[in-house]
């Protein structure tokens, strides 16, 4: 009898025990978080061979490493004025550093590096860590080899597996701008890097040149150009002198992107009759005819995948935007805001158009979801801005502003924050091409770095 | 043992009850935890978001005065009698909401009860007043008024969730364009230790995207250590959920 009393009291304590845990937790709620750069501190780098060396290349280092974080406008760095750390031991590994002294001054992560001028005085290593003061460990080590002047090889490879850790993508300081420029009277191509420098010339001639565009891989040109007489399509390597005509139809024959795969390019002709869209295959050189209306077609943009295309036509009586199946099935309209929307283009990740459209009587650029949703305003002011072009992550739009008789090209992030000047010049420049990334470094291997993001 | 019905009653004879006695037991006890169970679902969820307050009533002032602004009535609890200096707040304030009794103003109050009032008053006084104010759902199953202990147990709790809540969304962030503008949510769970250590931070749901659920963590990292721990009898530990949620604005 009491043994029958003793287990019921122990099953009934057990169960009664058992809701009270569960009983216990209390949930918060929290939403909205803070869109907010990321605090970085920069430390200046330290130098390993004979002291002399080190002047000014230590805060040449550092310095360039804060710009280039801060060009792509995710990071803050932080003031050196406000570091605690102290200057003479100057600590680089987890062990030894204080991750106090950084969340203190609130700083997220802490930039250290060592560098060696190498035999000859021309080239240094320099190897870079990137530390996460929150977590208290060393995320990343890049060593950095090149000549001492050059931030591309010194600090770019770096940023671009600092971004390629924190954010998923890798920079794109391995990219350029190709700009169209009338100077007196010869047309130039120009092509200048993300940072506003590395000025320089793809081709230049007496002709006309429009639409150029770069190939998937960054190493031809496709463009348009009167040099013999009409408006014919050529393709040439960047760095080679040869053009091949692809196309020379009667008409016009306007150089539109390649496809996404490098095997297609997009064009507009007007042999028929009157501007529609086609598209030839650049092996066989086999053409196909996608749009087919009395209106003007022009402007194709392909979207990333390759099976849409967006362009502008006439048909609703002034230029608007429609996307269209990569076979040219399908015919949408996607604008449908303002008197005249025209230069689409499709970014690279996929979900968002740009384009150009007249507002209050100047020219801005607007982005909005393929399926005609959310219309964001980039740009604004009493200025024409034309032409946006996406990078090739998709993170920022580079277009033309005329402002009265001044030319630029700028650089916003793809909601219109950011805006800075590329390129500035008294001369008519106009129809900005981003390149894709240009270094081979850019072709992932499955490399085990210190990385430990990816371990979670 | 052995038990006999009523003679001649279906019980009769010498049956050997224990193993219907401890079925029965069992069932009994199941059943009276699945009653203790169902209150507790759903979980309470205390969010500390904006307070909209709306008019529902058109009010004449003269009555205000005489009746306590007691936002909504309790079961058992009597709408007559009303609280000369409970603080009368232009936005609905839940905070007053922890069921005590109210007592007539016009009687002596006890000296026990008149602190434990002073207690509470000052209890709530304490948490944040600047935006966003609190709205704080009770707990289920404190339906009849409490004891006086239990609701400044509840008061202080309230004030260190509402600590926790505000250290942690004021450290969460991320920078624009690199977690996508879409309805992401993840629920962590974590426990603060007696002096506010934070241990065992371990994901409950994730949100499916690395960035956002990095972000959640660093929140939480950059948020520690908490406050230590009201000063209350047991408990070495505090068992929190937090969930984190971002909508789908650009």
């Amino acid at each position: 009898m009491y043994r029958a009393i003793k287990w019921m009291i122990l099953i009934a304590l057990v169960i009664i025990s058992f809701s009270g845990w569960v009983w216990g937790r209390v949930y918060l709620d929290i939403d909205s978080p803070t869109l907010q750069k990321i605090p970085i501190a920069v430390t200046d780098v330290l130098t390993l061979t004979n002291e002399q060396w080190g002047k000014g290349t230590d805060t040449w280092l550092s310095g360039n490493l804060s710009a280039a974080l801060e060009l792509t406008g995710l990071f803050q760095s932080i003031p050196k004025e406000a570091f605690l750390e102290d200057q003479k031991p100057r600590p680089f590994s987890v062990d030894t550093i204080h991750f106090e002294d950084w969340s203190a001054i609130g700083a997220e992560y802490v930039i250290k590096g060592r560098f060696n001028v190498l035999p000859g005085g021309r080239e240094m290593v320099v190897t870079w860590r990137l530390f996460d003061a929150v977590e208290r460990k060393m995320v990343l080590e890049k060593q950095c080899r090149g000549r001492t002047d050059n931030r591309g090889d010194l600090v770019y490879p770096f940023v671009d597996d600092l971004l390629n850790a924190l954010t998923g993508e890798r920079g794109i300081f391995d990219t350029r701008v190709a700009i169209v420029q009338k100077k007196g009277s010869t047309w130039r191509v120009i092509s200048i890097a993300f940072d506003g420098t590395g000025l320089a010339s793809l081709m230049a001639g007496d002709a006309l040149v429009i639409t150029p565009r770069w190939s998937p891989d960054g190493k031809q040109l496709a463009y348009t150009s009167y040099q013999d007489g009409q408006p014919a399509l050529y393709i040439r390597t960047i760095n080679g002198r040869q053009a091949r005509k692809i196309a020379s139809f009667p008409g016009i024959n306007l150089a539109g992107p390649w496809s996404p795969d490098g095997r297609k390019l997009l064009m507009t002709l007007s042999k028929d009759g009157n501007e529609e869209i086609y598209v030839m295959e650049l092996k066989s050189g086999r053409l196909d005819r996608l749009t087919n209306h009395p209106a003007i077609d022009v402007s194709p943009t392909w979207s990333p995948d390759g099976r849409s295309i967006a362009f502008v036509s006439s048909r609703s009586g002034a230029p608007q935007i429609y996307v269209m199946n990569s076979d040219g099935s399908n015919i949408r309209r996607l604008t449908f805001d303002g008197p005249y929307n025209s230069s689409p283009a499709w970014s690279p990740r996929g979900n968002r158009i740009a384009y150009e459209g007249r507002k209050d009587g100047f020219f801005q650029i607007f982005t909005l979801e393929t399926d005609g949703s959310k219309l964001v305003q980039v740009t604004s002011g009493s200025k024409n801005h034309e032409s946006p072009t996406w990078s090739p992550d998709g993170r920022y739009l580079a277009f033309g502003v005329r402002d009265g008789g001044a030319y630029s090209i700028c650089v916003s992030n793809s909601g219109g924050t950011g805006l800075r000047v590329l390129y500035e010049s008294k001369d008519p420049c106009r129809s900005p091409i981003w390149s894709p990334r240009l270094s081979s470094s850019h072709i992932l291997e499955a490399q085990p770095s210190i990385s430990s993001l990816l371990t979670r | 043992m052995t038990l006999q019905g009523p003679i001649g009653g279906p019980g009769y004879g010498d049956v050997r009850p224990r193993p219907m006695f401890f079925l029965s037991f069992i069932l009994h006890a199941l059943i009276l935890s699945v009653i203790l169970f169902i209150p507790a679902f759903p979980t309470p969820k205390w969010t500390f978001g904006p307070v909209y307050s709306v008019q529902l009533v058109d009010r004449m002032p003269s009555l205000a005065r005489n009746e306590a602004e007691i936002p909504f009535v309790g079961q058992g609890q009597d709408t007559r009698q009303s609280v000369r200096s409970v603080p009368m707040r232009k936005t609905a304030d839940f905070r007053d909401l922890t069921p005590i009794r109210r007592i007539n103003p016009g009687r002596q109050p006890s000296v026990e009860v008149q602190q434990a009032l002073d207690a509470i008053r000052k209890g709530s006084q304490r948490p944040v007043r600047q935006t966003p104010t609190a709205p704080v759902v009770t707990p289920a199953g404190s339906g009849p008024a409490m004891s006086v202990n239990e609701s400044e147990r509840e008061q202080r709790m309230q004030s260190y969730y509402s600590q926790v809540w505000k250290r942690i969304k004021k450290k969460w962030t991320y920078p624009p364009g690199v977690v996508p503008p879409e309805n992401l949510e993840a629920v962590v769970d974590l426990q603060v230790l007696r002096n506010g250590a934070v241990v065992n931070v371990k994901f409950e749901r994730r949100s499916g995207n690395r960035y956002f659920d990095e972000s959640v963590l660093r929140a939480i990292g950059k948020a520690s250590p908490m406050p230590p721990l009201p000063d209350m009898p047991g408990d070495n530990s505090m068992d929190i959920g937090i969930r984190f949620h971002a909508s789908d604005l650009p």
